[in-house]
């Protein structure tokens, strides 16, 4: 169903803490928008506000525009579905199906009409006489969800559901549950800490941390063009590579150093003179041809071998800086040049972590 | 204790699950290796047997050449931290860490600076002071990872230590276990359910499915010559893609439909009359929007995942669905029809009645 969620000034203190402070969101009809962030954040508190567990201190919950602070839970017409996910073992996957259905007194013709066709819509006809004991891992998902689209809720609000299966079936399971959200237009709040998860699934995340939203965004926003550190960090794996640098002006024009890379010059960009923090991802550290320009040596401490590529952690002044390479190109130990990306590196200010993207840069021979 | 050897072990349950089926191998002294499989595949199983928590229903366990299988666990001097751990509430962060080392006899002195030094490693050091009711989950778990690694035995053995944490600080403890094995050259057996871990951190990774050895090898060996069906499709993200073929005299002609169509001289030797999978990597799949001599299999994309550092295109090709890395820039931008090709060096061939690859030399 096509339903649009919105938050407003939503705040929420446990004794002597702040769990979420002041937070706005709004998920449009038809989004899938993941709520992402470690744990401890605030995103499971916003969760339970809005299907009405909690109750916030201040703040709105609205559905298609009507505040529901006063609803309660089961009349707000949201379907949960969470990591603990019971498909009862013992009723058959139709009786599970209908299961959510008589709850709400749908009966009779109907109810076995509405089965049949989420049935036949997640895949599972040839399934409805099996027992949920008799399900894998995808199918008991698949089953979970189904019981509560039958429903129609108006927004569909997933905690973390995968988070006891295997890496294996994980992977296959995201792109089976953004597919069945796409087909049936369905509204949906996801809830996580897996940053590849909501990647992969997600057509805007809202990056949280210590109560507050950090970043809402696009995926491919989130990922290149992360507005705070944190965000930066959070998103990608392995993650983005943080060096120390310094802010260089040389007549009129200004450059960044690092212990091994510069001056790289900064076109039509305002920082201030001094120590700043650099930060690019492991993909945009690249080998390069020794000498070229803006090549430096370093030595390769280790590898990890992660199949369709290695990961190479190599000396970057004090510290190892990782970067992303093709299976079996270096070996540890081996001195190699490497080179970053022009225009891939994020300028981090270190008093308050907020990111400016260095868009136009020129590696100065 | 150093080295490790697991000879013909069966274990069995009055139900099958977690059982164990003639399982033999070696780690070697120094070795970071990993049993990898599926839950219920009889990891756990194996650490209880090697730690002496069960015995086995037969087979042996040594350690450094001697037959341990009938000791009790304190006599076989290895350590083992399950994915449940305990710390002890009483005793703050400092004392949990340091327990292990009290209890080997360590000199105070020595203690305190393995302490800070595990400490350090795993992100603790603020909680050294504090009782473990007031730590998080993650925190407790950190300390509990903190403690098994402060451990003196010289055979350390973690069960799923990773489970459970956020993403984020999983890639950085991986880190921290990886550098902390390089530095002090400790052997670590090591069980995962998750094969980048297992890929990542080990020089060996056993691959183990219903109680049974799947395969043996380096993590280059298990990506890249999969012994079985189960290896090729457990090892990766995305999983190998395994296409059913038709096999033509000629060239590889006509539009697939149930079957990919391969030229009899491509395929590997002694394979005739075997009923074949093709298997490729996603990211040696070739894909293109226009027909080339290198894209000449015509399918469609259906869906693109984009991950920041790479895409999957989820195709099809004829009836049969096909995975595909490729790099964010890659010029196909929309589902839609598309050219594929499937490079000859990269091709993986399975039997499909026996479920192993036919590699040169078996």
């Amino acid at each position: 169903m096509r339903s649009r969620l919105e938050l407003r000034r939503l705040t929420k203190s446990f004794e002597q803490t702040l769990a979420v402070k002041q937070l706005d969101l709004a998920i449009m009809p038809n989004e899938f928008l993941s709520l992402l962030g470690p744990s401890g954040c605030g995103k499971s508190t916003t969760l339970a506000m809005i299907t009405g567990l909690v109750e916030p201190d201040s703040g709105e919950v609205c559905i298609d525009g009507r505040v529901v602070n006063a609803v309660p839970p089961q009349k707000r017409g949201l379907g949960l579905v969470f990591q603990d996910y019971a498909v009862f073992s013992r009723l058959t996957v139709r009786q599970n199906l209908n299961f959510g259905l008589e709850a709400r007194g749908v009966s009779g013709r109907e109810r076995d009409a509405r089965t049949a066709a989420m049935a036949e819509r997640l895949g599972l006809q040839t399934l409805l006489a099996s027992r949920g004991s008799a399900l894998n891992m995808s199918e008991m998902q698949r089953v979970a969800i189904a019981r509560v689209l039958v429903t129609n809720p108006r927004i569909l609000l997933l905690d973390e559901p995968m988070s006891n299966l295997d890496a294996s079936v994980r992977a296959s399971l995201r792109t089976e549950l953004k597919q069945i959200q796409h087909e049936l237009n369905q509204t949906v709040l996801y809830v996580t800490h897996d940053q590849s998860e909501a990647m992969a699934m997600s057509d805007r995340l809202a990056v949280m941390d210590a109560g507050a939203i950090q970043q809402i965004g696009s995926p491919d926003d989130i990922y290149h063009r992360p507005r705070t550190r944190f965000v930066a960090e959070f998103i990608g794996d392995p993650p983005m590579n943080i060096v120390p640098c310094e802010i260089v002006r040389s007549g009129s024009a200004t450059a960044v150093r690092t212990a091994l890379h510069g001056p790289i010059a900064l076109e039509e960009l305002e920082v201030d003179v001094g120590p700043h923090l650099l930060g690019v991802r492991p993909h945009d550290v690249l080998m390069a041809v020794p000498g070229a320009p803006g090549a430096a040596m370093t030595r390769v401490r280790f590898v990890e071998n992660l199949g369709a590529k290695h990961v190479l952690h190599v000396d970057y002044g004090d510290r190892l800086i990782a970067t992303v390479v093709a299976p079996n190109t270096v070996q540890a130990g081996e001195d190699i040049a490497i080179a970053l990306q022009p225009g891939a590196v994020h300028l981090i200010r270190e008093s308050d972590g907020l990111v400016q993207r260095v868009e136009r840069q020129k590696a100065m021979a | 204790m150093n080295r490790l050897e697991a000879r013909g072990v069966s274990k069995m349950f009055p139900v099958k699950v977690e059982a164990l089926s003639d399982v033999s191998f070696t780690v070697a002294p120094g070795e970071f290796f990993s049993i990898v499989g599926p839950t219920n595949a009889g990891k756990s199983t194996l650490l209880k047997l090697i730690a002496g928590l069960h015995g086995p229903s037969s087979g042996r366990i040594l350690l450094d050449g001697v037959d341990v299988t009938a000791l009790e666990p304190r006599a076989r001097g290895v350590s083992l931290l399950f994915q449940n751990i305990a710390l002890f509430p009483t005793r703050n962060g400092y004392d949990n860490l340091a327990y292990p080392l009290r209890l080997g006899g360590w000199a105070e002195d020595d203690a305190v600076a393995r302490v800070r030094e595990v400490a350090a490693l795993v992100n603790v050091g603020h909680l050294l002071d504090r009782l473990p009711a007031t730590y998080s989950g993650g925190e407790q778990q950190r300390v509990a990872i903190g403690r098994a690694l402060a451990c003196p035995t010289r055979l350390l053995m973690l069960d799923e230590p990773l489970t459970n944490l956020d993403a984020r600080l999983r890639i950085a403890l991986r880190l921290a276990l990886k550098s902390l094995h390089r530095d002090r050259g400790r052997t670590i057996l090591y069980v995962t359910h998750d094969q980048v871990e297992a890929m990542s951190l080990s020089d060996m990774i056993l691959v183990l499915n219903r109680g049974r050895i799947e395969q043996i090898g380096t993590p280059d060996d298990v990506y890249s010559r999969p012994r079985t069906k189960f290896v090729a499709e457990f090892i990766g993200t995305p999983p190998m893609n395994l296409l059913d073929v038709d096999v033509r005299n000629s060239a590889e002609l006509g539009e697939p439909a149930a079957a990919i169509n391969v030229a009899a001289r491509d395929l590997p030797a002694g394979s005739a009359g075997m009923k074949l999978s093709v298997g490729v990597r996603p990211e040696d799949v070739v894909a293109a929007p226009a027909p080339s001599e290198s894209a000449s299999l015509p399918g469609e994309v259906t869906w693109i995942e984009r991950l920041g550092s790479h895409q999957v295109l989820d195709a099809k090709v004829g009836r049969q669905a096909l995975k595909v890395v490729v790099a964010p820039d890659h010029p196909i931008r929309h589902a839609g029809p598309a050219w594929f090709g499937l490079p000859l060096p990269a091709r993986h061939w399975l039997d499909q009645d026996t479920g192993r690859f036919i590699r040169p030399g078996g």
